[in-house]
């Protein structure tokens, strides 16, 4: 079995496994959970629609955080929206998806995606590099933010150079990596932050129904 | 999407290996005059554009001998402007061209005749003329 | 003078092939070999005077299209000259001898030769039940183990004898394999492909005939020269791939525009060979410029590469079904690990509270 054989193979197989049995392990796990009756008493009626309120709201930069964070919030928004753009329209992920769930959908010119690939890797190794040098940043930073990272840049990285034939690697190498590195970002990602795309507005929408029941307007 | 035909894709951008290839025929013509020695250059590990490939033919153009070769398929020697470098073609059909050569010779030597073609061709001459002297004594 | 004593000189002369059609052929052959100009006489001297090398053609699990391929390039062609050069004493397909006296022949050109001839190989080697491919009662495994024994070196034509082939596709009734996983100890030169084209095989051979030696090769014992480079870097319809514009399928817009086959499974970036220089039937065209992707032919196990018509952007042994199973037992281990959770929080809950004491390490702290 040559090494594009396996990728293509029992690695993307297994990972997909991994992946899948992960976040449906994770996500019930958490939402099964008892949680605790707040012993106080409320302060503002329509909790849920509070909850649901802060779940949005912090999509927006607030302003009086805006010279602080807005990089960062810009730069954010950027990279996950290329990251989508990337993912699931670009045409060569398309076929994959189709040969997945056996339709497809329009996929975006390859002159748009490149370019907007290219930028989504440059502000990943961008944030890391600061996450490396900002001192704050480093301070609050454990192995789970930057393996995080990482495995995020690596399906970047080596699917741009399979795409241009880049670097001395013959073409089944390269797209053999390409798929090891999805592999590997699949397996990570139940297990991770990464998984942040499952908890991420639950997550605010407790933190919301807290903060107003105390009057906090959050 | 524009409507894109194979044809605006042919030829792709140029290779920059026309005025290369004439310099190293120069050099190859200047080494032939001062000291004898000829030079043969395989054209087709030179990459080039159908563009290119015309325009590097236009260049040299065409001399005074042309000679067509039936030998294990149509060959063709082309004597270019430039007296002492030739254009040798070797095709095994019309259509299908085994190899291209740019030769830098007085003459090159696929055209001249070998010892042992001679041989065999007196051999046959022989044979033909007491054949016919032969047939004269009958 | 006996037969084997001619140089190839000689026998051309005989024949009457001109000098200039051999001069033609050794140009041809040195720019198919990527060999410098100057390598021209060379080639044509050790030619010459070549005293007709014993070759012994084996056959073992194949269809004879390798066979087919080699011999019916382009005739009367430049490539047939190869047959003059060499003395090819043993070929099933095309001997006129038959039964004993083929076997004898075979035999004789082994003691006559011992240590010097050459073995071309089409076709995969079973070691399963020996009754699966035998030769006059013998089976394939034990011919070609006792013939290589005597051989200079194994040329394996065709993607069978270089790497097992179809017969080695899964499920591989005969335990099929390769002459490479049965011969370790002589030098093997695989010429694969389903078949080869033509001036490659040709090629490969004249090389060992003028030089005494192989050609330069790859990790998979494939002569650099043509596997050197895949399919994809040397299409025409490259400029298709870079730009993202594919036929969706055989019959589209995309298509008779002549667009780029990879979504219709074309394996050109995955395979090493040199269809599109070389091409095929005398130069006409190979498989991506008559409108179908390659199959990838010429590389190990392209049987089993998944299907020849998936593009290789995708999976080959993910489907939905995995997803909706993985999916079904993520639901059980999350429901499992839910339970085991509230079970815990409740025991906690239920215990009676516990003041408050500090550990050892917070005293000292404090």
């Amino acid at each position: 079995m040559t090494l594009l054989e396996f990728a293509r193979g029992p690695a993307l197989q297994w990972a997909a496994v991994i992946f899948v049995i992960g976040m449906l392990w994770r996500t019930l796990g958490l939402l099964l959970m008892l949680r605790s009756r707040p012993l106080s008493k409320d302060r503002k009626k329509g909790l849920a629609g509070a909850g649901v309120k802060t779940m949005f709201s912090r999509f927006l930069l607030p302003k009086v955080f805006a010279k602080r964070v807005g990089f960062q919030y810009l730069l954010g928004w950027i990279w996950h929206v290329g990251f989508v753009l990337t993912v699931f329209f670009f045409q060569v992920h398309v076929m994959f998806f189709k040969g997945l769930v056996g339709f497809g959908w329009p996929a975006l010119p390859n002159s748009v995606v490149l370019p907007v690939a290219a930028v989504s890797l440059g502000i990943l190794v961008i944030l890391l590099v600061r996450r490396m040098t900002n001192p704050m940043l480093r301070y609050i930073s454990n192995f789970n933010d930057y393996s995080s990272v990482i495995v995020t840049i690596l399906p970047f990285a080596t699917g741009f150079a399979t795409f241009t034939h880049i670097g001395v690697l013959p073409y089944e190498t390269l797209l053999a990596l390409h798929f090891l590195s999805v592999a590997l970002l699949l397996v990570w990602f139940p297990f991770s932050k990464l998984f942040h795309v499952i908890t991420v507005l639950p997550s605010r929408y407790i933190l919301g129904v807290k903060f107003w029941r105390r009057g906090v307007e959050a | 999407m524009t409507d894109l035909t194979l044809k605006d894709f042919m030829p792709k951008p140029e290779t920059g290996n026309v005025i290369l290839l004439l310099n190293e025929i120069r050099h190859a013509l200047r080494h032939l005059a001062e000291t004898g020695e000829p030079t043969t250059i395989d054209l087709s590990g030179i990459p080039m554009t159908k563009a290119e490939t015309e325009e590097f033919e236009a260049a040299l153009g065409t001399g005074e001998v042309h000679a067509e070769i039936d030998a294990g398929g149509p060959s063709e020697v082309i004597e270019t402007s430039f007296a002492g470098v030739w254009r040798v073609i070797h095709r095994a059909s019309e259509e299908m061209t085994l190899a291209r050569y740019i030769e830098v010779t007085r003459i090159p030597e696929i055209l001249v005749a070998h010892p042992s073609d001679m041989r065999a061709a007196l051999t046959r001459l022989e044979a033909r003329l007491e054949l016919s002297s032969e047939e004269e004594a009958l | 003078m006996t037969k084997t004593d001619l140089t190839l000189g000689d026998r051309l002369q005989a024949r009457g092939v001109s000098r200039r059609a051999f001069l033609k052929y050794c140009a041809t052959t040195a720019s198919l070999l990527a060999l410098p100009p100057t390598m021209v006489p060379h080639i044509a001297n050790a030619l010459e005077s070549q005293r007709r090398p014993s070759v012994i053609w084996l056959s073992f699990q194949e269809c004879t299209g390798c066979s087919e391929s080699i011999l019916r390039s382009n005739t009367p062609s430049i490539e047939s000259m190869i047959f003059e050069t060499i003395s090819l004493d043993y070929h099933h397909t095309i001997m006129a001898a038959s039964g004993h006296q083929a076997e004898e022949a075979r035999k004789i050109a082994m003691e006559e030769n011992w240590g010097n001839y050459l073995v071309i190989v089409d076709g995969s080697v079973p070691t399963g039940n020996m009754g699966y491919s035998t030769t006059a009662g013998e089976s394939n495994i034990d011919t070609l183990k006792h013939v290589a024994e005597g051989a200079a070196a194994i040329v394996c034509m065709g993607t069978c004898s270089a790497f097992g082939g179809i017969p080695y596709a899964n499920p591989n009734p005969t335990d099929a394999v390769a002459v490479s996983d049965v011969i370790k100890d002589k030098p093997i030169v695989n010429v694969p492909g389903c078949p080869p084209i033509p001036a490659v095989m040709t090629s490969v051979l004249a090389h060992y005939l003028a030089f005494g030696e192989l050609p330069e090769l790859d990790h998979l014992n494939r002569p650099k020269v043509f596997y050197g480079q895949n399919i994809h870097d040397r299409c025409y319809r490259r400029p298709f791939y870079e730009r993202g514009q594919f036929a969706e399928s055989f019959d589209d817009e995309g298509a008779k525009k002549g667009w780029c086959l990879y979504k219709l499974g074309c394996k050109g970036p995955t395979t090493y060979n040199a269809c599109a220089v070389l091409k095929w039937n005398e130069g006409t065209s190979f498989p991506i410029e008559a409108g179908h992707g390659c199959l990838g032919c010429s590389e190990p196990n392209f049987w089993d590469a998944g299907s020849f018509y998936n593009p290789l952007s995708t999976a080959t042994h993910l489907d939905a079904g995995t997803v909706a199973l993985a999916g079904a037992v993520g639901v059980g281990v999350g429901a499992a690990a839910g339970a085991a959770a509230r079970s815990q929080q409740k025991k906690i809950k239920a215990a009676p509270a516990k003041a408050f004491t500090p550990t050892k390490a917070e005293e000292e702290s404090q």
